[in-house]
């Protein structure tokens, strides 16, 4: 990685400088396409200059919804947030808690528990979804957050990463709570919480965004249109046939505004993010 | 403080055991170094009387309260850890006052507490910073620092040296030494250190694959080392260990060769094969007629203050130490002798030291010996 060749340079720039616009270019037209009238989307050739109406745009959107449904943007960015922030802490929550019974408790079936766990691996919502469906519907959750939530959150990826962050904690520093007197949830508390702070950071990043970009399961069980996430909501606004014209403007307006709680997301916790995933020394 | 005492104490992983019953009262004050090879079973005694390891037989009791069920905060014990165990997340002054706030001691004492410790450690000038932005001999000063505010009955260390470079080793045994006798808190230490040991311990225990070895003051093991092991393991460089036997008229090496070995009176009756030890230190050139044996020395090492000259007798290695000078070079022959007392004999078959059978001293047959050795 040392070589020092222009050519090298010139090529190297070439790839990098190509793989942004392939990436930033939609993004950009999207955001064109956002600040135009309904019939200035539509023109050929498309116009690839911003338009007059960034704000009339976003502030239709966010204000009254768009389509039939009609339902104000600012309120599914409400709901994307809970949603996210639910799989994000509910996620890290449980999986801490799994990790620390596993990683430094002996109890009977131990082993079972965590293959129990492990085996949780193979069956994302997508594959169980007509059993979990049918436990949602008992639990009467249909429409509501947590039936929304729960599901989501019930996977071993993040018990496997605090119990892999558990097992570089030395041995010594346990030993050393205990003769300190430090009851197992003070040393939890007191310790293994903090040095788990930055794996606790990235996996907050991972899961934010797996929940903000959930699509098949709040769709499947929300019928309630005031509960609709973002990325649910910004299909619904696309007219399938029928009469209604689809305001493209609207929709792409929706789409930025969709895409900025996740990018805030990466871009201010990217060094903890980073951190979190090579730092494993501590 | 308190008096410790370990009673016939035992572990056991399944079906193996490695401490096979160490008994020891240790006196109120009284600083004891256990030391051994590694794998002799050490730390897992330390870490027994600290409650870290559960007892499979035995009894400890600590100041004559038996602790074998309580757990390691109920023990009034404080142990510094080789890793020192610190809290990397915590303040050096967090790291001190976590026990004590654990106890729920009220903040302000907490506080008066670990200034005064930090004050005699010299440690006030760190007490903000993090465990990974102090020096290693720091940190070992920190790990002292969180035992001693705790004021236990007993200090356990273990092996809290061995991470040290050797300079800061030496230093830091050094205000052990100091720290013990402004505490007088009853201590043990875990080493494998042979100079840890003797210079630290008011009594040291030495242990071998679970055995104890010897118990007794630094000198007495020293100087009176009661087996084969511990004969090789305290003191640098080794005892030399000369495998010999009784043949008609007086002693000889066993190996090839039939070398003479002309014992003095040494206060007791050699068996029939047995070993004799003697200290490269204690072993000083002579005329070869009163010589103990004859050495054929093969390499010297000169280190300044002493020299060494490394040989063989009846091909068994033999060292002998010589302060100043450099008496002898490669290839020469080397007669030797020692005073009586510096002579120990030790049962070929058991290691263990041969005593004097009764008050009578048995004298050997020093004049046979000296006729026998004459070519």
């Amino acid at each position: 990685m040392v070589e020092k060749n222009r050519m090298l340079d010139v090529v190297t720039w070439a790839v990098l400088i190509a793989g942004i616009l392939l990436v930033g270019f939609p993004v950009y037209v999207t955001f064109v396409a956002s600040t135009l009238t309904a019939q200035e989307v539509l023109q050929v050739p498309m116009r690839l200059l911003p338009g007059a109406h960034l704000w009339a745009n976003y502030g239709t959107v966010l204000g009254h919804g768009v389509g039939e449904s009609a339902v104000p943007v600012g309120r599914m960015l409400f709901n994307s947030m809970v949603l996210a922030l639910g799989v994000a802490f509910g996620k890290i929550a449980t999986s801490i808690i799994s990790a620390f019974a596993i990683v430094y408790f002996r109890f009977p079936f131990r082993k079972t528990a965590f293959w129990m766990i492990f085996i949780t691996l193979m069956l994302p919502v997508e594959v169980r979804i007509m059993p979990t469906y049918k436990v949602i519907a008992d639990l009467g959750l249909i429409n509501t957050r947590s039936g929304m939530i729960l599901p989501i959150i019930a996977s071993a990826t993040a018990t496997f990463l605090f119990r892999q962050v558990f097992l570089t904690v030395p041995d010594e520093l346990t030993e050393a709570a205990r003769v300190d007197g430090a009851s197992p949830m003070q040393f939890f508390r007191d310790t293994l919480l903090p040095l788990s702070a930055t794996p606790m950071a990235a996996l907050f990043v991972i899961q934010f965004i797996y929940g903000w970009n959930q699509y098949l399961w709040p769709l499947l069980i929300t019928t309630d249109r005031t509960l609709t996430p973002i990325v649910v909501g910004v299909t619904q606004m696309i007219s399938r046939g029928g009469d209604a014209a689809t305001d493209w403007n609207l929709v792409m307006a929706t789409v930025m505004l969709a895409m900025i709680p996740p990018a805030l997301i990466v871009i201010l916790m990217q060094r903890w993010f980073v951190k979190g995933l090579i730092d494993t020394e501590k | 403080m308190a008096k410790l005492s370990l009673v016939d104490l035992r572990k056991s992983y399944g079906d193996t055991e490695v401490l096979h019953g160490v008994s020891m009262e240790i006196d109120d004050g009284e600083f004891v170094v256990i030391v051994g090879p590694s794998g002799c079973g050490k730390s897992t005694l330390l870490r027994m009387v600290a409650g870290l390891e559960a007892i499979s037989a035995g009894e400890i009791s600590i100041g004559g309260r038996v602790v074998n069920r309580l757990e390691p905060a109920q023990r009034d014990i404080a142990m510094v850890f080789q890793n020192y165990a610190l809290y990397p997340h915590m303040s050096v002054r967090q790291n001190m006052s976590y026990g004590l706030k654990i106890r729920g001691m009220k903040a302000d004492l907490v506080r008066q507490r670990v200034d005064a410790v930090a004050d005699s450690l010299g440690l006030t000038p760190l007490l903000e910073r993090k465990p990974r932005q102090l020096s290693g001999g720091q940190r070992q000063r920190v790990a002292m620092g969180r035992a001693i505010v705790r004021e236990p009955s007993v200090f356990l260390f273990d092996e809290p040296l061995s991470n040290l470079d050797a300079k800061l080793r030496v230093q830091m045994r050094l205000e052990l030494e100091l720290l013990h006798r402004r505490l007088r808190t009853t201590s043990l230490y875990v080493t494998h250190d042979q100079v840890e040991a003797i210079t630290l311990a008011d009594r040291m225990m030495v242990l071998n694959a679970g055995v104890v070895e010897q118990i007794g003051t630094p000198d007495e093991v020293y100087r009176h080392p009661a087996t084969l092991f511990v004969a090789g393991f305290i003191g640098s460089p080794a005892m030399n260990q000369i495998p010999a036997r009784t043949v008609p008229g007086g002693f000889q090496v066993d190996g090839p060769g039939a070398v003479p070995l002309r014992l003095p009176g040494i206060g007791v009756a050699p068996p029939e094969r047995f070993v004799l030890g003697v200290r490269p230190e204690h072993l000083r050139p002579c005329p070869e007629a009163a010589a103990l044996f004859v050495l054929d020395v093969q390499v010297v090492e000169n280190l300044g203050a002493d020299a060494f000259a490394y040989g063989e007798v009846g091909g068994h290695p033999v060292v002998v130490r010589f302060p100043g000078g450099r008496p002898a070079a490669a290839g020469d022959r080397l007669a030797v002798a020692a005073d009586p007392e510096h002579l120990h004999c030790f049962h070929a078959d058991t290691g263990r030291r041969v005593e004097p059978q009764s008050s009578t001293t048995l004298r050997t047959n020093g004049e046979v010996a000296s006729a026998s050795s004459a070519p």
